[in-house]
């Protein structure tokens, strides 16, 4: 049954989600794209989405597979198979926030400074980053070697153009200045530039429609 | 987000106040689970008990179910349409910088020593390679293969001389990880 399988993938999601927002990607995409339920391209398109709209980035995304998935599992009309969907996966993310907090609240907030409770925090927070870079690794992989107005995938050199100007246009490196002081002009100018993300996205956007619509 | 929350719920609702916020925040950040839904049912519980938890959570839920429903029904519409896929092609490279940017900022928080460097790596490598369906390696086995390996160097490192700890380092926590999580693999 795909909408048990749909709350369970999800339940596994949020207890494993630590350190919020991004710290997801990878699971999400593990989860998401190995069991069929969405390709990678759409899953892309989605963290932008997510990104850009209000509310909690898991729960957009989390509503988004529901709702895709839960058309097609066997329920008549397929609007209430999205419903299903949905709160399929929204209430398994639910669910250990629900649990672990309301645990630390009625029993004890000293449960977090217990050592081994610490010392796990301590490898799992490096091990989250690499996630992420194996995540990154992945998106620069399906944009780089991407389809581009033809059904081969090719090399898209201007994707790989365009995310690195992307990189330094976000990019704010805190490099004591005192340090090197060569570098420090290049980095007072990286950190003058603030660019929020939905920007930056939109900018994405319009810079994809006129060079791989009409230069390309 | 945190200042939202500080404006609606110590300013003028009163529900929680200045240190006790900053509390919250921490806990929902290093404990597992969406860390809006966390800070919600923290909340919820402290003013209305367990059902004050459940309303709040469902309530920071319910706008991005009904944003992302219209949203999709848009994609469905436009989503094969020539200058919405130029767009998200454009998109993509803005993702994967905000993504790469996202693991940057993570890993400022890190401790750094050898031994997290060696996890990250393995870890990394592990990451990989199942994310190009190289060996087939459940993520969560991997962070689950970390935190056992944190526990266990912990009780190791505990009990040695500073003297001793040290030195093993290298090689303890190289295998360690791996067999952690190979183990696991075969299950």
């Amino acid at each position: 049954m795909v909408y048990l399988d749909l709350f369970l993938s999800f339940l596994k999601i949020g207890l494993f989600t630590i350190g919020g927002g991004y710290a997801m990607i990878p699971l999400i995409s593990d989860t998401a794209i190995g069991k069929g339920w969405i390709t990678e391209d759409l899953l892309i398109d989605f963290i932008a989405i997510a990104e850009s709209t209000p509310g909690p980035f898991a729960v957009n995304v989390g509503t988004f597979i529901g709702l895709t998935v839960g058309a097609n599992g066997g329920i008549n009309p397929p609007a209430l198979g999205q419903a299903v969907g949905i709160i399929c996966t929204v209430s398994g993310l639910l669910l250990p926030s629900l649990v672990i907090m309301l645990a630390i609240f009625f029993l004890s907030k000293k449960m977090l400074s217990n050592r081994h409770v610490q010392n796990a925090f301590r490898m799992i927070r490096p091990t989250v980053t690499a996630l992420i870079v194996a995540a990154f690794l992945s998106v620069i992989y399906a944009t780089v070697v991407t389809k581009v107005n033809s059904d081969e995938a090719t090399f898209n050199w201007f994707g790989l153009l365009w995310f690195a100007i992307c990189f330094f246009l976000t990019f704010k490196p805190k490099v004591n200045n005192d340090k090197f002081p060569k570098l420090a002009p290049t980095m007072n100018v990286l950190n003058k530039i603030k660019l929020h993300p939905i920007l930056l996205i939109i900018l994405s956007a319009g810079v994809g429609i006129l060079f791989y619509g009409f230069i390309l | 987000m945190v200042g939202l929350i500080h404006k609606e719920m110590v300013e003028k609702k009163k529900w929680i106040d200045d240190e006790e916020m900053l509390d919250v925040i921490a806990i929902a950040e290093s404990t597992p689970g969406v860390i809006a839904l966390n800070t919600a049912t923290y909340v919820g519980a402290k003013v209305a008990g367990v059902l004050g938890a459940f309303v709040a959570s469902i309530a920071v839920m319910l706008p991005s179910i009904i944003i992302i429903s219209l949203i999709s029904l848009a994609i469905e519409e436009f989503g094969n349409n020539k200058y919405v896929k130029w767009a998200f092609l454009g998109i993509r490279s803005a993702v994967a910088a905000l993504i790469l940017n996202a693991a940057i900022k993570l890993s400022k928080n890190n401790e750094k020593s050898i031994v997290c460097y060696c996890v990250m790596g393995v870890a990394l490598v592990l990451a990989v390679l199942s994310t190009f369906e190289i060996i087939k390696l459940d993520m969560v086995f991997i962070i689950l293969g970390a935190a056992l390996f944190g526990i266990i160097w912990g009780i190791a490192t505990m009990k040695k001389p500073k003297k001793e700890a040290s030195q093993p380092d290298n090689s303890a926590n190289e295998d360690a990880p791996f067999t952690e999580t190979e183990n696991k693999e075969g299950e």
